[in-house]
This record gives C-alpha cells, structure tokens and sequence, in this order.
C-alpha cells in the first residue's frame, strides 16, 4: 500500500512539475455571444466543435456567452472569434456580420422560437 | 454603496386570438433621478423557454404560451427581478430594486437533460427524452426502458420472445400505453405490442406512475405512459439508422420529414428488421430469439393554423415470425416443436384542435383512432387467432373558470371494440361498445400548488355503468422540491387470451373461467422529488411509495398445479406495496450518475393462498454511469442492473429432472455502449448482459415439448447470454427558416 501511494505521489509531483515547466499548448477563452435560444445553442457548438483545433466549446445561454478551450498552435482566439461574428452573433463587442445574421433562423434573431 | 432603482412597466397585449404578448421596457433611475434605459436586459419565463433582450431603449416584447407563469429579468449589474404574471389583465406595474450585490447565475434553459422528473405538473411525470433514448440504442419500445428505474422489462417466455414492462411490480396489462394520448398497446396487441414501435421514431417517453388523468380514460392502473413521437419540426429532412447484433438481428430505420409550406408538413417513418440466423446459445434445442421479419411504416400529416391544429396519418404493421425448436417450420408434417406469430396491424388516427376567436384559454380537442388487429399464432400443437376492429374517438373541451387558477376540462369518449378470437377449438366473440363522459377540474395556485380532481363515468354494453373517480395534488414546498399525492381508481376490461399468449408456450392446460369481469384497483401514492445543484448542475433526488389495492382481479393462477393454468376472477386480498428511492447526481459537466433502489411487496391469493406474485423481485437495484465528452463528440454509458430472488410457481408435483426450485437467483445484467458523433452521423458500439447471465435448464422438459411437463414460461432471467451490437445513424437536417 505505501509503495503505491509513494508512486502515485511521484506520478502527481512528475505530471504537475511537467505542467509548471512547458508553456501551455491550450488556450481557453470566454467570448460575450449575442446567442438567445437553444437552437443557437447547438449551431455554435456543433460548429466550433467540429473546427480544426477547437478542444471544445459550450455555449452558456444563461451567461449569454461561450467557452472555447482551442490548440494555439492550430487556431487563435481571433479566428474563433471571427467564426462566431460570420455566423451572425456579435462577440465581445464586435458587429455581427450582417449576411450570417440573415441566414439565421427566426428563432436565434432573437425574434422568439415561433409558436408552441 | 450605489442604489440604482430598476423599474419596469409591463403592459399585457394580446397579439393573436391565441397568443399573449407581455410587452415592457426596463429602465433604472440613476442617482441624480434620470431615467435610463437598459438595453440587453435577458426576460424570459421561468417555465418557458422563450427568451428576449432589451433593445436599446430598453423595450421589450415576449409572447407568452401558458399563464400564470413567471417572468425573470435579469441584467448584469442588477439583481434578477422575477415577476408572477398570473393572467394576462395585468396593466403595468413599477417595481424598485437596487444594484446587485451577488450576481446569481440561474440556469433557466430547459436543455434537453436525457432523463429528468419533472417539478411543475401536477401528475409526478418523469421523461425520457431523446438523450436518453440514445443511450441505449436497441431497438424498439421494449428496450427503451434499459437505464429506467421505474419500468422493469420482462421476456415472457422462452418461445415467442415477447417482452412486458412491469410497473409497481404489476405485469405490464396494467399500464396504459398510449402515444400522443391516442391508445397505443391494447387489446390483442397486449402481448407484442411494444415490439411494435422502433425506438428511432420515439422522441420522447413520458412515464407516470399510479393513475393518471381522467381524460384518458379508466384504464391507468399501474402507471400511464405515453410517447412522443418524432415530429416534422425535429427537422430530420432524412434520417437513417442501421444496426447489427451477434444474434444476426439487423434492423433499418429511415424516416424524413417535408415541411411543406407555413401550415403544412409531413413526416413518413419506415422500419425493417429481421433475425437472420438461428441461435441457441443455451443449447436446449430451441431457437433463444424468433427469427424472421417485420416491416413497420408510419406516415402523417400535421397542420398548424391560426385557430386550429391537427395531425392525422396511418400506420400499418407486418410481421411474420418462427420460433420452437431448430430446424422447425411450423409446417403441419413435421414432428418437432414449431412456432409461428403472424400479425397485420392497420390503423389509421386523425387529432384535432380548435381554438376559440373570443375565448382565448377556450379549446376542443377531438381524437379518433381506427385499428385492424389480425394475428395468428401457432405454439407447438396450441393454436391462438383473433382479429380485432376498434372505434376509439375523444373529445375534449377545456376552459378556464373566471381566471387562469381554476381551469377544468370535460369531455365524451367513445369505444367500439370488436374481438373474434379462437383458441384451438374454442371461437369466442366479443363487442365492447363503451360510450364515457368524464369532468376534470384543476386549481393551480401559481403553479406552486395544484390540485387536480376528476371524476369519469364509462357506460359499459357488458358491465354496465363504471366509475373512476381520481386526485392529483402537487404541492412545491421550496422552489427546488415537489410533493404529490394521487390517488384514484382504475378499471380494465380483461381479454384471458391476448394478455397472456407468451403463457401459451407450455403444455399446461387453460383453465379459463367463463365469467371474466373487468378489473378495478385504488392505487395511491405519495412523491418527493427534491433539486439540487452541484457544480452548476441539476442533480435529483426522488423517493416514492405506492400502494395499489384491487378490488377485482384477474387471476392468472400457475400453482395450481405445474399442468395447469388458471384464469378466473377472484375478490381476494390483492395488493402490490412499491417503494422506489433514486439519485441522479451530475458531479461536473457531461457526467451523470444514477442509483436507484426498488422494493417490491406484491401479493394476492394463488392456488387459494396469500403469497407473493410470481417473477416479481422483492428487490431490484440500477446504477448506471453516463459521460459526454466537453465537446459532444464521445458518449460513453454503463448501466448494472441488480435483481433479487423471484418466486416461482411450484414444480413439485413434476418428476425430478422436471422440478425446479421456488425461488431465482438473483443476479447482475450489465449494458454499455459506447458513441462517437461525427458532424453528420454518429456510430455506436455496444453490449448487453456483459456478464453473460444465463439460465440454466430455462425450458422445463425441453427434450419432451409434446409431453405434459413442458414448461417454457418459467421465465426468470436471460437466456441467451451476452449480446454485441454496432449501429450508425445519419441525419440530413433541414435548412432552417
């Protein structure tokens, strides 16, 4: 049982000294998205998720942003920041681009999920 | 410290006959007295997923769907304001609050949480959405139960490889089975009727135990489910799913949908399945799993107009399957054991809903269903045929009582049912025509407290009048926690024959009573469901008692005598007691672990005597493990299933080699399954019963069908091990609007 321990502890010291030591290869950022409704929701995240160094992505409608952990070394925050503008949703202040707003559905324009 | 004062005024206007729209605008008053709008201020209901923002002047707008409910606003900076609207008179109103000192995050978005119970309706409803469903990816309505506590499934024997559910430890003929409130499994489908539903097409599955609502008729007893199907909305423009099993089970799914324009679409559902190859895992000679075909399709049509809505469609069933000993065709020259099951199943439903110009919480709803039910079944040297036609219409008003609190709906209800079955040598000729009439009133105190009483009357052509009188309450002690009491009556009209045809495959003799009588049980019970977060996630905890005493039950005796079985009614004690307590706790995001303890005491007189009802465990226990990666590309899932010591019927009077014990062992099922999703398709992998529990010597006398000791129906637990199975689903979702 010591030994054990003794080692899981020389694991942990190893993996966290490791951690201390290189420069992190992971960026998580959190982006202010004018996201309003759950079909928002999922075109973000199945976009951003399936894009090229993009770790994951959750989109928080409550908080009205989204969390992007990315690979620095296959995307930058700037990119992932530009997706999200020319889906149509403002981000941390930038404009929306008009063309992806237009190709929204009703719903994410903020113009209510129809009727039910 | 900087007092800001944040006011509203809320003006309630109506948009549509149908629509409510609470229009406001949200403003603060700063120190030095100036009003200033709030732009980007989130409003949105509390049971709603409806949600908007301020625009830059502060106004808003949002429709309303079903008052009284609460309206929330919330904006950085401010302390979130709620808000009871409780009906749409309200004028304005000015309400002050100051700065927020602690900025609470309060999750309001309803996501689809797989599994959830929910805290508003006043019947204790638990749902198992599409997630959920996707959990377990096998294969029709009788596997979609795998990680649900409240539902156990049951193989019924171990020749026509029928599955039941079981509710509160009472066989599955006690549940009420109905998808978007139109019967479902009834009648001579009793038996197989959850084969007869693809998992792919269901959206979602909604469970309630003891008796539900009076609209639907006398028949809840044990529990009411009721299943949503998927809907031209889901936009699933083409959707196919394929799957293969280690028993050469292969099935294909394909389903679309076409919105045809603002008012109408359609959805059309195609299902094939087959057992391709012969198994006998257990090698007793006999086939584990039918094999054969069945081809389901479905097709309908919705319409959503400005006063009125309503959906209508077919749905037809074909099977054709063999089971017995291997190497039988069911042919009449051949000696060995054979089995067939042939069904054709018609239907055709048509829904409608009007919505009164003037009175704006007014509606109609009227269903109509209108079925076909052939089956043949052969079982060895018993033969069982029967048809049934049916009628089922329902009409439904509902109103409010001066305002939103007191609402009630009423309405008639309409059955024909015709049988013509035939038992080996025996016709028996049946029409119920049961025309009800049925009142229910609910009290709703701002949704914490709601009080639902209904009370319905069935005029039976055989039985004469019926009655089923019932009371829901639920009442929300916090915000995170709900107690319910129902209690109500229920009432169903037996057919020996089609609720017991798995029974069939034994060579014990029926003994049936010419005087069946309808059942009638009281069933109560109480609910407390208990929220809370850990992490910033939703976990559950929920306990609940149940006790359902009958009055008039239909016996289905089996220790009489190992030879015979009997079916009569009898008015003897009769009660099943169910005690079920789960935990659903989600430590951190894509994580969800679930235990649930069950305890059953569910007696009545058999052979004369007060014992416990066979194959009904006195204890069962799940634990099951869910996990999604952050990014929803891999779902992993683990469920266990403990099930304790069943009582079986005594084989005592059998020769030796033909006698079993009283009592099963208990055992462990375990399942897993394991998905990765692509952008447009996802791939499963998975097992069942991954210990490989089997029973041994499952049929009693397998090396002599014909001889008066054989028994397939002693049923306790797998018979035919460990299971592998891999499938892929493709969607092509339609371009939204």
């Amino acid at each position: 049982m010591k030994h054990i321990l003794s080692i899981l502890f020389i694991v942990a010291a190893m993996t966290s000294f490791g951690q201390t030591e290189k420069p992190s290869k992971f960026k998580e950022v959190t982006y202010d998205v004018s996201a309003v409704c759950k079909m928002c929701k999922d075109r973000i995240e199945k976009e951003l998720n399936y894009t090229k160094g993009v770790v994951f992505c959750e989109v928080d409608l409550a908080a009205g942003n989204v969390t992007v952990k990315y690979k620095l070394k296959q995307i930058t925050g700037e990119k992932i920041r530009d997706i999200l503008v020319n889906m149509g949703y403002t981000t941390d202040g930038v404009e929306r681009s008009e063309e992806g707003y237009n190709s929204l559905p009703q719903c994410c324009k903020g113009e209510g999920c129809g009727k039910k | 410290m900087l007092w800001v004062l944040l006011t509203f005024q809320l003006s309630a206007q109506q948009a549509h006959e149908d629509e409510i729209i609470i229009r406001g605008k949200v403003f603060t008053v700063s120190d030095e007295g100036v009003e200033e709008p709030v732009p980007s201020a989130k409003i949105y209901w509390k049971n709603n997923r409806q949600k908007v923002t301020s625009k830059v002047d502060g106004t808003f707008s949002i429709a309303a769907t079903r008052l009284p409910d609460t309206l929330i606003i919330s904006s950085v900076g401010f302390e979130d304001q709620s808000y009871a609207i409780a009906s749409p008179q309200e004028e304005s109103l000015n309400i002050n609050l100051k700065e927020g000192e602690m900025l609470k995050g309060v999750e309001v978005f309803a996501e689809d949480l797989g599994h959830s119970i929910d805290l508003m309706n006043p019947m204790n409803l638990e749902t198992i959405g599409e997630g959920e469903l996707r959990r377990a990816a096998c294969c029709n309505l009788s596997e979609s139960f795998e990680t649900n506590a409240s539902v156990d499934v049951n193989i019924t024997d171990a020749v026509t490889g029928a599955k039941k559910i079981q509710m509160l430890g009472l066989d599955g003929i006690y549940t009420q089975l109905q998808y978007e409130n139109i019967p479902l499994v009834r009648g001579l489908s009793t038996s197989y009727g959850l084969a007869f539903t693809p998992g792919t097409w269901i959206q979602s599955i909604q469970i309630t135990k003891g008796t539900g609502s009076v609209v639907n008729g006398y028949e809840s007893m044990a529990g009411l489910i009721n299943l949503e199907l998927k809907k031209p909305s889901s936009k699933e423009l083409l959707y196919v799913n394929a799957y293969g099993n280690r028993f050469g089970r292969a099935e294909l799914n394909i389903h679309g949908a076409q919105q045809i324009n603002d008012r109408w679409s359609t959805m059309t559902f195609l299902h094939a399945g087959n057992v391709f190859v012969d198994n006998d895992v257990n090698n007793d000679g006999f086939r584990d799993i039918p094999v054969g075909l069945n081809l389901m399709g479905m097709h309908r049509w919705i319409f959503e107009g400005e006063n009125m809505e309503s959906r209508f469609g077919f749905k037809g069933t074909w099977a054709d399957k063999y089971s017995g000993q291997l190497g039988t065709n069911y042919s009449p020259d051949e000696s060995g054991f054979g089995a067939r099951f042939q069904t054709q199943h018609l239907e055709a439903f048509a829904k409608a809903g009007f919505f009164s110009k003037n009175r704006k919480f007014a509606s109609l709803g009227l269903v109509n269903q209108w079925k076909y039910h052939n089956m043949t079944n052969g079982i060895g040297s018993t033969t069982y045929n029967g048809t049934q036609r049916k009628w089922y219409s329902n009409a439904i008003y509902s109103d409010i009582i001066g305002n939103t609190n007191h609402t009630y709906k009423t309405g008639l209800s309409f059955i024909y049912d015709d049988y013509v079955e035939a038992y080996n040598d025996s016709t028996f000729l049946k029409t119920e025509i049961v025309p009800g009439a049925f009142f229910e009133y609910t009290y709703n105190s701002l949704d914490k407290f709601i009080l639902v009483a209904g009370i319905r009357g069935d005029l039976h052509n055989m039985f004469g009048p019926l009655w089923a009188p019932r009371l829901h309450v639920k009442w929300n002690a916090t915000p995170k926690s709900a107690i319910r009491i129902s209690t109500g009556k229920g009432i169903r009209v037996p057919n020996p024959f089609a609720d017991y045809v798995g029974n069939m495959a034994s060579s014990r003799l029926w003994v049936v009573s010419p005087n069946i009588t309808p059942e009638e049980c009281i069933s109560s019970g109480i609910t407390f469901t208990q929220k809370f977060l850990t992490n910033e996630n939703v976990s559950t905890f929920s306990i609940d008692y149940f006790y359902t005493y009958f009055l008039n039950q239909m016996i289905m005796d089996m220790d009489v005598s190992p030879n015979e079985l009997h079916i009569y009614n009898s008015n003897a004690e009769s009660y099943s007691h169910s005690f079920q307590a789960e935990l659903t706790i989600k430590p951190f995001k894509g994580l969800e672990f679930r235990n649930a303890f069950k305890y059953y005491d569910v007696r009545a007189e058999f052979n004369g005597m007060l014992q416990n009802r066979p194959f009904v465990p006195r204890f069962r226990f799940l634990t099951s493990l869910g996990y999604e990666t952050r990014n929803k590309k891999w779902m992993f899932d683990i469920t266990g299933n403990w099930v304790g010591k069943k009582r079986l019927p005594s084989t005592a009077s059998n020769p030796l080699e033909y006698q079993r014990e009283l009592e099963s062992e208990d055992y462990w099922i375990l399942h897993s399954q394991l998905t990765y999703n692509f952008k447009r398709f996802s791939i499963y992998l998975g097992g069942e019963n991954l210990l490989n529990v089997m029973q041994s010597d499952a049929i009693i006398a397998a090396d002599d069908p014909f001889g008066s000791f054989f028994d397939a129906t002693q049923i306790w637990a797998p018979i035919n091990g460990f299971n592998i199975y891999g499938g892929i689903h493709f969607t092509i979702k339609q371009k939204e609007k």
